[in-house]
């Protein structure tokens, strides 16, 4: 029915008919029905373990937090994971790297065309990760500058050592054998000719790697493995030159080895000179109802 | 015991004397917790109807109330009334329930007991007899509650608590945390909204 078909006008006031809302009430079978409800539920509550957080004393800010543990959870552990996995190296830092692995019983001579102390040391660390560290093996160098002289007493090989595979047996060895390497710019020279092995690079040193000569002239300011050595060594570079300077070891090998060890630098270097590498924005991503997270 | 934070001197003693209940609850008398049910349970369980407009939600939802409130029973200190305080669980739980439920919304009306009140504002809207007058106000109540969901949860929960329920602006003030000014505010808006839609009943 249409209250417009109505003979008379209204004449409630809207309190009035509120007073109908209010009239609506259910049966008095319904509240037996809602007790025998009631009593079942409040049994239930009783049993039911309740949450850990509702017996703690806590603030109402903080069990309201509480109820989103689990988010909240996975949210710190992956924040965790992203600066882990970003400020990720081999060394704290590079004054770290020296003076918890120092090799033991080695006397290292390095021959530096800068006096800056920090890329001497940016140097000395790579120099004693490096895998031409073989027990036989003997570097010499005829240097144009007067050589720095280290002589690093005895200490145990640092924990930090152990976590890098090929360096900490070597580097044991070494200590065993109490043995005297001469090493100069090797990563350089490693570093240089993995970026572009076409090209000549200019090194002012002779230096013997077992049977292996390399030969170098004067650095060249223009060249990137050399311009590393007068500039602070950065954490990408360290990275770069340490990745690269494992490659280099097939230079020692056999023509299959060394082409494969060639073709691996290349792909190396390409990779590597993608700035998507270390970016760390670029590494995370989402895969329909997957996060994905790329190293 | 902290003083309660009630507007009427029937309020206060109403209060007075829940807080003595409430009292025995805490101590152990959990049997003493079923007055406390039996005295509000129309009141809340009226509350949650006129905001969802359903009789089966407000029948879970009241019981939902009650288990709550029995279980934080302990952590009532007695700073406001405890009507005041179930009232605040009431109001919540219909809340949360109206926000997981935002799309599913309908009508499942208890019967309208027409009292010589509502009886008299029956027969002014309309002069039918018999089975035209319960059609006539069968659709009064579906408009009525029409009327009621277009409005917003705050302003449907102002103009229950006040217009159905009775209760002081102060009261409401309190059970929803906000000024009684704000109150007002709503109350007035909604009885405009309430005026608009009803424009055919009301004068």
């Amino acid at each position: 029915m249409n209250p417009t078909e109505r003979t008379e006008s209204p004449k409630v006031t809207l309190e009035e008919l509120l007073r109908v809302k209010r009239a609506e009430r259910p049966s008095p079978e319904f509240w037996a029905r809602f007790e025998q409800d009631l009593r079942a539920k409040q049994l239930a509550a009783i049993v039911e373990k309740r949450p850990w957080w509702v017996s703690l004393k806590l603030p109402q800010f903080a069990r309201t937090a509480a109820r989103f543990q689990w988010p909240l959870g996975a949210a710190a552990a992956l924040a965790l994971s992203l600066v882990v996995v970003r400020e990720y190296r081999p060394f704290a830092t590079v004054e770290e790297a020296v003076t918890l692995v120092p090799p033991p019983e080695v006397r290292e001579v390095v021959s530096l065309p800068t006096e800056d102390p920090a890329a001497s040391r940016a140097i000395l660390a790579v120099a004693s990760m490096s895998p031409e560290a073989e027990p036989t093996a003997s570097l010499e160098l005829s240097a144009s500058v007067p050589p720095v002289v280290h002589d690093v007493k005895p200490e145990p090989v640092g924990a930090l050592m152990a976590l890098i595979p090929w360096s900490a047996p070597q580097s044991a060895a070494a200590n065993s054998a109490g043995r005297t390497l001469v090493v100069r710019d090797l990563p350089q020279v490693h570093f240089a000719a993995a970026v572009d092995p076409a090209r000549e690079h200019a090194f002012d040193t002779r230096m013997e790697v077992g049977s292996v000569v390399v030969s170098t002239t004067q650095p060249d300011a223009s060249d990137s493995g050399v311009a590393m050595r007068g500039a602070p060594a950065s954490l990408r570079e360290i990275r770069r030159n340490r990745i690269l300077s494992s490659l280099v070891v097939a230079d020692n090998s056999t023509d299959a080895e060394r082409s494969r060890g060639t073709s691996m630098r290349e792909v190396a270097a390409g990779s590597l000179s993608d700035d998507r590498i270390y970016d760390g924005a670029a590494r995370v991503g989402m895969g329909g109802d997957r996060f994905i997270l790329k190293f | 015991m902290a003083k309660p934070l009630v507007a009427s001197p029937e309020r206060r003693q109403e209060a007075d004397s829940d807080w003595v209940v409430v009292q025995r609850v805490q101590a152990g008398d959990v049997a003493a917790f079923d007055s406390l049910i039996l005295k509000y349970r129309e009141r809340v369980y009226a509350m949650i109807y006129n905001i969802t407009s359903n009789r089966e939600d407000a029948a879970d939802l009241s019981q939902d109330c009650f288990i709550k409130a029995f279980q934080s029973i302990n952590r009532f200190q007695g700073q406001s009334s405890f009507f005041t305080w179930l009232y605040r669980i009431t109001l919540n739980t219909a809340l949360t329930h109206l926000r997981r439920n935002k799309l599913r919304s309908f009508f499942s009306l208890d019967k309208i007991h027409e009292d010589a009140a509502v009886s008299a504002v029956i027969n002014q809207l309309t002069d039918k007899k018999d089975v035209q007058r319960e059609v006539f106000v069968g659709e009064l109540q579906e408009k009525l509650n029409e009327a009621m969901l277009k409005l917003s949860i705050p302003h449907r929960t102002v103009i229950t608590l006040f217009e159905i329920d009775g209760i002081s602006h102060e009261e409401i003030a309190d059970i929803m945390e906000c000024s009684v000014g704000t109150v007002r505010s709503r109350l007035h808006y909604a009885k405009q909204i309430l005026q608009a839609e009803l424009q055919s009943y009301v004068r």
